[in-house]
């Protein structure tokens, strides 16, 4: 196996802890996905015309709505909506709960800790290239908010459902942006593996799912195994659908966990761009949150740096350049708060009912909405600035 | 691409509005700007009837919670009637569900829509007078 150059530091690492894990996560850094990447090759090669319009018919009405796109496009269209057999919709409930039981604290975890984690990988140089988490920060993080939501309403996963189409768009969306990657001169394959690859898109499923319940878990949440089995399956088939390749795709929160840890290690250490995005995010926090006065917004950055730091660890903070800061009894203080909540909730439901609420609406506030419904455009371009907003 | 069949009739002072599909990414910017239009001043309730209703996302009850909050300072009612199993948890688990009042159908929901709200207790006067000055 031909290992990228960034990676032969971290592989030869990686292999002294669990050599056959480290092989096919390495391995995988040189696979994008081959599906998608047919298809989206099939589409910008031959039908440039009818890329955008068929993409929006097959994901919103199936193989059906494509009478006259050629087979290889109905057939992709048509496997996607295959349910694997390890999803059962009626044990998504309970995991949906605890996500909205504990939306403050599972986008705080998201943002303050497993999106920077993310952000730490080579993954970070594909969305420094195109621009699109930089130039676009605000309206970038507010999709992947739109996109955590609607995976957690009930029923967010069914074919016709939001969580559904927003997957499988996301899924799109790199295969579109690899292939305009791996044809600039931007973009050095031999040291740093495919953009977007398998690897990468299995590490964010990981920490997205059971990196994020150990992050929140860190901030006072707590889950019972009936809910935090559910909340991993929803991932589960959320990064089935975003295209992670079974080999790599998690069966329960351990293996998650090992996957990350094992990614962690086989990545390089954090450049220049996974500074730039980890702080350009914490930076663009309070605007998402709608605070825009300039003291506020500097007290919020600090108090997130804070968390944040305690959080993903001294070591990963310094790295990432983050200021200096105490981190003593930052997360004890969430954890008592946390637990005072959970107390009054238990004494008294109609408590629970306005703390959801309220978790909601704040929630719907840090979330993007386009007013023309779903949007379906691809970007035509490696760099953000030369497409109109997506 | 709307996943969503609206048909909206007034009923004296009230709207009655009857869904049925997808309230979605798709469906809910044509929801928001419908019952825009339609909400003036002087409606006293708003009665969605949501028996086919089959999905609510998060765009939906963006929406739902727009629309109680507008209302709200109009004095007018939003009444939901007939909500299925499906569409009753996407309300729970969010707790949207709180900003509507619930009736059995369309007629128990307009004989709501005629109720005056009862005067306000002392607690009832000391919460609305909260925060005047």
């Amino acid at each position: 196996m031909t290992v990228p150059l960034e990676y032969q530091t971290g592989f030869a690492a990686a292999s002294l802890v669990d050599p056959v894990a480290a092989e096919r996560y390495v391995r995988h850094s040189q696979v994008g996905d081959p599906e998608a990447d047919a298809l989206i090759g099939l589409l910008q090669t031959r039908y440039p015309d009818m890329a955008a319009e068929w993409i929006q018919r097959g994901i919103e009405g199936g193989a059906a709505a494509l009478p006259e796109a050629p087979g290889a496009v109905r057939e992709f269209f048509s496997e996607i909506e295959r349910v694997p057999d390890w999803f059962d919709p009626h044990l998504a409930s309970s995991g949906c709960r605890a996500f909205h039981r504990h939306s403050e604290m599972f986008l705080g975890a998201f943002v303050g800790a497993v999106l920077i984690e993310g952000f730490s990988t080579l993954i970070s140089k594909s969305f420094c290239i195109t621009g699109r988490l930089v130039d676009q920060g605000v309206r970038r993080l507010k999709q992947n908010n739109r996109h955590l939501v609607e995976i957690f309403i009930p029923g967010g996963l069914d074919r016709r459902s939001d969580g559904w189409k927003l997957s499988v768009r996301i899924r799109l969306i790199h295969a579109q942006v690899r292939y305009l990657l791996r044809q600039s001169p931007e973009w050095d394959e031999a040291a740093w593996g495919v953009p977007l690859g398998a690897a990468h898109i299995a590490y964010a499923t990981a920490a997205f799912s059971a990196l994020l319940i150990k992050r929140a878990e860190m901030l006072g949440v707590r889950l019972s195994a009936e809910e935090r089995a559910s909340f991993l399956m929803i991932w589960r088939y959320s990064g089935h659908l975003m295209g992670v390749v079974p080999e790599l795709l998690f069966t329960n929160e351990q293996e998650a966990l090992h996957l990350h840890r094992i990614g962690t290690i086989c990545e390089p250490p954090p450049g220049v761009e996974s500074l730039i995005l980890a702080n350009g995010l914490i930076n663009s926090a309070p605007i998402v949150a709608g605070i825009t006065e300039t003291k506020a917004r500097r007290e919020l950055v600090k108090r997130i740096y804070q968390v944040s730091r305690a959080l993903i660890g001294d070591e990963m903070a310094d790295r990432l350049n983050y200021p200096p800061s105490r981190t003593f009894g930052v997360l004890a203080l969430f954890r008592w708060r946390n637990w005072i909540d959970r107390l009054l909730q238990d004494q008294f439901p109609a408590i629970a009912g306005l703390r959801r609420v309220s978790q909601f609406e704040q929630m719907l506030k840090v979330t993007h909405y386009g007013e023309g419904g779903l949007g379906y455009r691809m970007p035509a371009h490696v760099h953000a600035e030369r497409d109109q907003t997506l | 691409m709307s996943s969503l069949k609206m048909d909206l009739r007034r009923e004296g002072s009230g709207l009655v509005l009857v869904l049925e599909g997808q309230l979605d990414g798709n469906s809910a910017p044509e929801f928001a700007r419908l019952v825009a239009e339609q909400i003036e001043p002087e409606c006293r309730c708003v009665v969605i009837s949501a028996g086919g209703l089959q999905f609510v996302s998060s765009a939906g009850l963006r929406e739902l919670v727009t629309l109680a909050r507008r209302l709200n300072p109009l004095g007018a009612k939003a009444i939901l009637v007939g909500v299925t199993t499906t569409v009753e948890e996407v309300l729970e688990v969010s707790g949207i569900g709180s900003f509507y009042l619930r009736a059995a159908d369309t007629t128990q929901a307009l004989a709501l829509c005629q109720e005056r709200e009862a005067p306000p207790g002392f607690f009832g006067r000391w919460l609305s007078g909260f925060g005047k000055s």
